[in-house]
């Protein structure tokens, strides 16, 4: 990670990064290490105060993207570059799925949210360091009054909540949160979704959401990528991505996706189940051909780049999606 | 209708060294034949409790009051044995992590046979025959070669399609199936539960769906049942609950269901948190996170009180 951006507004940039991880051959007598590529040349920007969302499904490679963002894995090619104002350490913050695991157990929450003060801000004394854990359960919906208690008190919502107060207590610039509601339940879903929203109106913070499922991203984002074994198949505006999905892949997404409507829900045509096994896969084909319905040769033969399909939409499919203007 | 599993007054504690925890409180239950019976609730709601319960799953540590009854037979007075014939042959159950329920060190050809050849009168060839059969019927692609594979060979949507070709073997009439999607993609969550909903029909079976996702029931449901807090607070067809809905919980759930995916522009939560499950206090559970609550919430219970096919626990109504 080095800091050496200028730009204006950019805080992050991510450049043809691939991370790779050397895996345990199955074979006794192999050649070499094999490597399994998390992450295949993926690049972005991340701009000042804006929400991206990055989506995927399990093996997607999010996490390694987010740990890499964090200064967790380095990067096995390319780079990622940080704004020269931004100190790694304090400015970047991570909320993590599981926020009861994520919180030691014989810490009260007093000293699980001010610990990153201890390293960041030593030498702030203990008023101060008080008015600012009373200021930060405040400020996430926590009582002030409970701060000696411990972490498996609370309920998962509220541990979510300890989890952002901390992340938070620090002041950073860039928040990353890793799947933060996908272990709440639906009532409590909105209530910290509206919380990260609010947070990030009132510092002006940079957020990077994870998530699996597209419609929570759709409410907190500003722009998304979605992910596909590793390599970015769609990014661009939320809402152009939602509306007109140029990937097949963005598109099934969105409509497998069941609805809270017995109506809608009776008339769904079924998804056609198709075998990822079907047919034998070159490892330069498109990643997605293996279940992509608009499949011809071409994709079979190798990857598709990433191109332009509108001023707001990039796609890497030779084939993207059409829509009637 | 006619019904096939009937549980009346159920009620489950659970004494723990930090004393009783209320689980379950005077839950009804009445699963008719060929019918999906959806039960919706958040973590917490007894729902888990309330099924493990029909099949006598819970730990020893476990009081459970009222009765149940499988086609007329008293499940709490059964016999081990008899149990156990009814867990292989009558009730099958599937559940959230298949990698939890499947044994890692046999191959999945000896735990899908193990049941077949307990009590059947056919031999390995035979038993194993019908095990890859079975995957074929829930689409695992080549079956044959697949049914010697270890589980954790198999991807996540591929163990739940053989915890399903489990279930099924013996040809239940009562499958129970335990928030069976939760833990997949929503790509591969899809193709389960369309293969649910076909295999359901083609079985005859009756299931009870268990879910904390409103959107699942929709598409897989005859009938919902929404619990709080161990108890139930609304019973309805599909229909009727998601489009005239009563409960003001139920109202909430659908509401920021209805939002999170994207039927609205705003997300909507319920605020609070559900009540602490190791006191029983008088008044309606949901009397705090209520936002059309009445002075008599606050003193009496409400009990489930039904129009027609569909009752809720509400002062609201009566």
């Amino acid at each position: 990670m080095d800091n050496t951006i200028d730009a204006q507004n950019v805080l992050m940039r991510v450049q043809q990064l691939t991370v790779e991880f050397p895996i345990q051959s199955t074979k006794i007598f192999s050649l070499g290490k094999q490597n399994f590529q998390a992450l295949s040349n993926v690049s972005f920007e991340i701009r000042q105060g804006v929400t991206l969302g990055i989506v995927g499904e399990s093996g997607s490679g999010k996490t390694t993207l987010a740990r890499t963002l964090a200064g967790l894995i380095e990067p096995t090619v390319g780079s990622v570059s940080i704004a020269k104002n931004i100190t790694p350490t304090r400015d970047i913050q991570f909320v993590f799925q599981d926020s009861l695991a994520a919180l030691n157990p014989r810490m009260t929450v007093e000293q699980l949210i001010l610990e990153p003060l201890d390293y960041q801000l030593p030498k702030m004394d203990v008023q101060q360091r008080q008015q600012k854990l009373k200021q930060s359960m405040e400020q996430v919906g926590l009582d002030y009054a409970q701060r000696q208690r411990y972490a498996h008190e609370f309920s998962g919502g509220q541990c979510q909540r300890i989890g952002i107060a901390r992340a938070m207590i620090t002041e950073p610039e860039i928040l990353i949160c890793d799947e933060p509601v996908s272990a709440l339940d639906v009532s409590v879903r909105a209530q910290v979704i509206n919380l990260l929203k609010d947070l990030q109106s009132q510092h002006g913070l940079t957020l990077i959401f994870i998530a699996h499922d597209l419609s929570l991203v759709r409410f907190i984002s500003d722009e998304i990528i979605v992910l596909y074994r590793g390599r970015i198949v769609e990014q661009g505006h939320t809402e152009q991505v939602f509306n007109h999905p140029g990937h097949p892949y963005t598109r099934a997404l969105i409509e497998v996706e069941p609805r809270p409507d017995p109506e809608f829900e009776r008339q769904r045509v079924p998804v056609p189940i198709r075998s990822q096994n079907e047919l034998e896969i070159s490892e330069l084909a498109c990643v997605y051909v293996g279940r992509c319905k608009n499949r011809q040769s071409k994709c079979t033969q190798r990857q598709p780049e990433q191109r332009v399909l509108s001023d707001k939409q990039n796609v890497a499919c030779f084939y993207p999606l059409k829509y009637p203007k | 209708m006619q019904a096939i599993l009937e549980a009346k007054n159920i009620s489950i504690r659970f004494n723990t060294a930090k004393g009783v925890v209320y689980a379950v409180n005077e839950v009804d239950l009445v699963l008719n034949k060929g019918e999906v019976l959806g039960i919706v609730g958040e973590s917490g709601s007894g729902k888990t409790q309330l099924m493990h319960s029909l099949i006598r799953l819970l730990p020893g540590n476990a009081e459970v009051s009222g009765s149940i009854f499988y086609e007329g037979e008293n499940i709490p007075d059964a016999s081990q044995t008899r149990i156990n014939t009814i867990r292989r042959n009558e009730i099958a159950m599937i559940f959230q992590d298949p990698m939890s329920c499947l044994n890692p060190y046999l191959k999945i050809s000896q735990q899908l046979t193990e049941a077949l050849l307990f009590d059947d009168k056919i031999n390995k060839a035979e038993a194993l025959q019908q095990a890859i059969d079975m995957l074929e019927k829930v689409q695992i692609p080549d079956a044959k070669q697949r049914i010697h594979s270890y589980p954790y060979q198999l991807s996540g949507g591929m163990r739940q399609r053989v915890m399903l070709a489990m279930a099924l073997l013996r040809k239940p009439k009562v499958l129970i199936a335990d928030e069976p999607t939760t833990a997949l993609d929503v790509t591969v969550q899809a193709e389960i539960l369309q293969l649910l909903k076909q295999l359901t029909a083609e079985y005859g079976l009756s299931v009870l769906f268990i879910t904390h996702d409103l959107s699942i029931v929709a598409g897989q449901c005859d009938r919902v049942m929404v619990m709080y807090a161990g108890q139930v607070v609304e019973q309805a067809s599909v229909n009727e609950l998601f489009y005239q809905a009563r409960h003001p919980y139920t109202q909430g759930l659908l509401a920021s269901a209805k939002s999170q995916s994207g039927m609205s522009d705003k997300l909507i939560s319920i605020a609070g948190q559900a009540p602490a499950n190791n006191q029983r206090q008088p008044g309606c559970p949901f009397y705090a996170r209520c936002e059309q609550r009445i002075d008599s919430c606050a003193k009496d219970t409400p009990v489930l009180s039904s129009n027609g096919s569909h009752s809720q626990a509400c002062h609201l109504y009566g």
